[in-house]
């Protein structure tokens, strides 16, 4: 077959910026242009360790909602030792039934998403799975005879998580002979990935049109991450390395290591294709699309199609981006890239280059929105958003940031989900804030809300005290896992922000990216980062509010005490005295901020420790005010009200008087709106 | 052809400012009194915190958290007293009603007070026969709600019709069982006649006058757009005082255009009853007829 490429037939588009380009039109054959065949990344060599490498070639069939193929997956042992188990994730048949631990975890529902079809049921199949006992000579272990390379028979389900039987998300697969350390195995897989309705990321749902929208994702048969000794949690002295495969939960996500995938997908002519990585050419032949995308250095490969999407394209310095949009959202695409634009600004900027040329922006449709893929994202719009209301783009710097924490910062989000979910919400907060002001995510009619204080809210004011950061997702007590995973990171790196002054943040974010690009870091290298940065041990902070459970509550305890002390000449000295106390369990550094009624002002520090302390001032004026972490630095603080008191005899009423007028009136407005009723 | 009876309204607002100051009087004290305990419970959380005077310039979702958090009991206390004080209120606006009807009758001068103590107890009947009409109003838009889903399934059709549709049918179908109870209430009143039958009277005026639904309309724009007005006032005006004072003088506007509203409906249905025939031939000659007397 020749390799051809098409060329979708642009039409010219209102919004200068952006090209619309055509679907399902004529389309032009042309040879091979170095347009399409650029480098996914913007290096020619290995960004990462690549211990994988998928080629995949894979037919969608839209009636049967099936995605079959072949995999060739190339695995090299990492150990010193020799490994004779693999083990491998098999995402999608958490939809498999109502037994899997997927479905008895989350009921069905997930972010109030469930499934309406008749059946919804989705699953993966291996057909076919066997060693190639000649892709490379010289590192391919030695196979004993040909009988031995096929392993479809040594393929059994096991549940390293809760021991549920019925859950068949992991594999192990024995091996006829172990791979050597340091030798690869190639193996060929065939097999069946059934998609589900969506539910939660992945599967099929209908569109407006009548037409199927697919997000193909946690969809083929994924080898698992071998932890060598001194890797993550991995003792340094322990005498082999150990898989480490988690089963598919209702709270939890990923974890894979780097390298390179080839995919070939082919769908329908109609359809329109999004994928990871870049691509490289693009087939019309028989009524079938068949377009070959390349992504290096990644831990994932997910793709979308669906005849219904908008297609636009628009550059940010070296990155390609593109948008699916559902044709409902068409008119929304600028502030789509306006929003993608500004993420890369601000990471460029902040944590380090994003290394990849591409960008895929896919609007999805229900449960599939809001996921991050590498260089492929799901965002998430409604029809008429109104500016002011700035979901679009919460949505989309969000998913974004995932490229970097969990994308190049590749932790292990089923153990470790703050890592990626926490960090990204601390940096999504501060680009919101930082791009669109104290009216980032509400801002109409004087009513603004910042990203930053909705997610202080999120954690000061639900059961904060129980949660705690570092723990296995799936472990969380219902609810719990949002807090510990998106608010409490995003208010806790917050408080370390300007506990250590934006310019050493910056320098740790930095030097975390650079340290640890590419590879898995734990929330122990994190810390080391942050304490090699900053030059302090950080241990109060991390023990208390990264791995412990403490809250804080400062407060300063009414009312402020005043009484005249002695009579120099003239002068009338004033005993002022006032007292904070610890309400929470957390202990953190305070400043006292007293002002007199002579103008005066006394600052204080106080390390936090004992349950209350006094201070006192003799001067000769009245203390007017008190006030503890007057900057507003220590947003963990559950209750900033009790921060500060003035004195009893300088009461404001003024709030209190506003509030009650103005809901007077509005109770007025509601009654006369009412007689129209009766 | 409405203007004549529009501009009577008009005339019958400006000469009768104590029965708009009832009107408004009324809803400003139950405002007042209901929100006593939200000045209680937010001068105690608020009143010394120092943060009182920053908030009153700035939103702070922070701090207005924490204040929700001590002050909760009293907002909840406030919705709880608003479903409560419903069966009043609606007695209040029927007793009002007739009360103006009553006294805003041309043929003659009439007590407020009286017509209150004569009618009210037959005008709360007719008040819950039009309130079945507002819940078969509320069933039949659900039904259609949930149709038209079905019909226009996606993002688009929630937006048109639960943002659209819904609230535009509500609020005109509330219109129209407005005005019929407005005529239907006149002719308990002012026709004598009783309840069943004023009811049956009242629900075909919408289609058997045009300028009884002209006269309507303008007075439900005119109405709407001022009771629009405190909410703009309120979102775009800092301070305390003055705010409240400039929404009173537009509720006090509000209550004035109810006044106006039924004067010049009375004076059309004391006209149409007068020719026994649409009005709107010789209307100058009906209004001059009916203001005689
Ligand atoms: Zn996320």
């Amino acid at each position: 077959m020749s390799v051809t490429r098409t060329v979708p037939n642009a039409i010219n588009q209102s919004e200068s910026t952006l090209n619309k380009i055509a679907v399902c039109t004529l389309l032009s054959f042309v040879a091979v242009a170095n347009a399409f065949a650029q480098e996914p990344t913007i290096s020619k060599e290995p960004l990462s360790e690549r211990r994988v490498s998928y080629t995949m070639n894979v037919t969608l069939n839209p009636e049967t909602k099936t995605v079959t193929g072949t995999e060739r997956l190339t695995w090299r042992n990492p150990d010193s030792v020799p490994v004779g188990e693999l083990q491998f994730h098999l995402y999608l048949n958490a939809f498999k039934n109502e037994r899997s631990t997927f479905m008895k975890e989350s009921g069905g529902a997930h972010r109030g998403f469930t499934a309406g079809d008749e059946d919804p049921w989705g699953g993966v199949q291996i057909t076919r799975m066997q060693i190639v006992p000649d892709i490379d000579a010289d590192l391919t272990p030695a196979i004993p005879s040909p009988g031995a390379t096929d392993l479809t028979d040594r393929i059994r389900f096991i549940q390293p998580d809760d021991g549920n039987q019925d859950d068949e998300t992991v594999i192990s697969v024995m091996l006829p002979r172990p791979v050597q350390p340091g030798e690869t195995i190639t193996l060929d897989i065939d097999f069946e990935s059934r998609m589900p309705e969506i539910v939660a990321r992945t599967g099929w749902k209908m569109g407006e049109s009548g037409e199927p929208f697919f997000m193909v994702a946690q969809w083929f048969p994924k080898i698992g991450v071998y932890e060598i000794p001194g890797q993550r949690y991995v003792p340094e002295d322990a005498e082999r390395g150990r898989w480490n495969t988690h089963q598919f939960h209702a709270n939890s996500e990923f974890y894979a290591d780097f390298g390179t995938y080839d995919v070939t997908i082919t769908t329908p002519e109609s359809f329109v294709v999004g994928a990871s990585g870049r691509i490289q050419d693009e087939v019309i032949e028989g009524g079938y699309r068949t377009v070959r995308y390349l992504a290096n250095d990644v831990h994932d490969f997910a793709w979308t199609a669906s005849p219904d999407f908008l297609v636009y394209e628009d550059t940010w310095r070296h990155v390609s981006i593109r948008l699916l949009l559902q044709p409902v959202h068409e008119g929304q695409a600028q502030r789509h890239f306006n929003a993608a634009k500004t993420a890369l600004e601000r990471f460029d900027e902040w944590v380090g280059e994003y290394p990849y040329t591409t960008l895929t922006l896919v609007d999805g449709l229900g449960g599939s929105n809001g996921m991050e893929y590498p260089t492929l994202i799901t965002c998430g719009t409604y029809y008429k958003l109104p500016e002011w209301l700035r979901g679009l783009e919460l949505v989309t710097i969000h998913e974004f940031g995932h490229q970097y924490f969990y994308g190049l910062l590749a932790s292990n989000e089923f153990e470790e989900a703050w890592l990626d979910e926490g960090m990204n919400s601390y940096i999504e907060t501060r680009i919101m804030d930082d791009a669109y002001g104290v009216g980032a995510v509400i801002d109409i009619a004087g009513l603004q809300v910042s990203d930053i204080s909705l997610q202080r809210v999120a954690y000061t004011k639900s059961k904060a005290s129980r949660v705690r950061m570092v723990q296995n997702s799936w472990e969380y007590p219902f609810g719990d896992y949002g807090t510990a995973s998106y608010s409490k990171p995003s208010t806790v790196m917050h408080t370390l922000e300007r506990y250590l002054g934006w310019e050493t943040m910056r320098r740790f974010l930095r030097t975390y990216y650079e340290r640890w690009r590419f590879r898995h870091p734990t929330t122990r290298d994190l810390q080391d980062v942050a304490e090699d940065v900053s030059g302090q041990d950080l241990d109060w902070f991390f023990d208390q509010f990264v791995y412990g459970t403490a809250t804080v509550d400062y407060a300063i305890d009414p009312p402020l005490l005043v009484s005249p002390q002695s009579e120099e000449g003239d002068e009338v000295q004033y005993r002022n005295r006032v007292r904070i106390v610890r309400n929470g369990d957390g202990i953190f550094p305070q400043t006292l901020l007293v002002k007199f009624d002579d103008g005066s002002e006394e600052v204080r520090e106080w390390d936090g420790e004992e349950k209350w302390i006094e201070f006192e001032f003799l001067k000769p004026a009245r203390m007017s005010e008190a006030y503890i972490d007057p900057d507003n630095r220590i947003l963990i603080d559950t209750n900033r009200l009790n921060n500060r008191r003035i004195r009893n005899t300088l009461a404001d009423g003024s709030l209190a008087r506003m509030a009650q007028l103005r809901l007077a009136s509005f109770v007025h407005q509601l009654l006369v709106l009412l007689s129209g009723l009766l | 052809m409405s203007q004549p009876f529009f501009k009577h309204g008009i005339e019958t607002a400006r000469r009768r400012p104590a029965l708009a100051g009832l009107l408004y009087g009324m809803n400003l004290i139950i405002g007042l009194i209901l929100t006593v305990p939200i000045y209680i419970a937010l001068s105690s959380v608020t009143g010394a915190s120092g943060f009182a005077a920053n908030l009153t310039n700035q939103f702070d979702i922070t701090l207005w958290a924490d204040i929700m958090e001590d002050a909760a009991p009293a907002f909840q206390a406030l919705v709880g007293q608003l479903i409560w004080i419903l069966p009043v209120y609606f007695l209040w606006k029927v007793a009002s009603s007739v009360g103006i009807i009553h006294t805003l009758d041309t043929s003659g001068v009439r007590s407020f007070w009286h017509g209150v103590g004569e009618y009210t107890g037959k005008a709360v009947l007719l008040g819950l026969v039009f309130l079945v009409h507002l819940i078969v109003l509320g069933v039949g838009i659900a039904i259609a709600v949930v149709v038209f889903g079905m019909i226009w399934p996606g993002e688009a059709g929630v937006f048109w019709i639960y943002f659209v549709f819904m609230p535009v049918s509500f609020v005109l179908g509330a219109a129209v069982i407005d005005m019929m109870h407005d005529y239907a209430r006149m002719e308990l009143v002012i026709g004598e006649r009783p309840v069943m039958e004023s009811w049956l009277s009242g629900i075909r005026w919408p289609f058997r006058y045009g300028g009884a639904d002209t006269l309507y309309v303008a007075w439900f724009v005119l109405a709407g757009i001022i009771l629009v007005l405190p909410t703009i006032i309120d979102l775009n005006m800092g301070g305390i005082w003055l705010v409240f004072l400039v929404q009173q003088i537009v509720l006090f506007l509000r209550a004035t255009a109810t006044v106006g509203w039924f004067g010049s409906e009375v004076l059309f249905y004391q006209t149409a009853m007068a020719e026994k025939e649409p009005v709107l031939a010789d209307v100058e000659v009906g209004l001059t007829k009916s203001t005689v007397g």
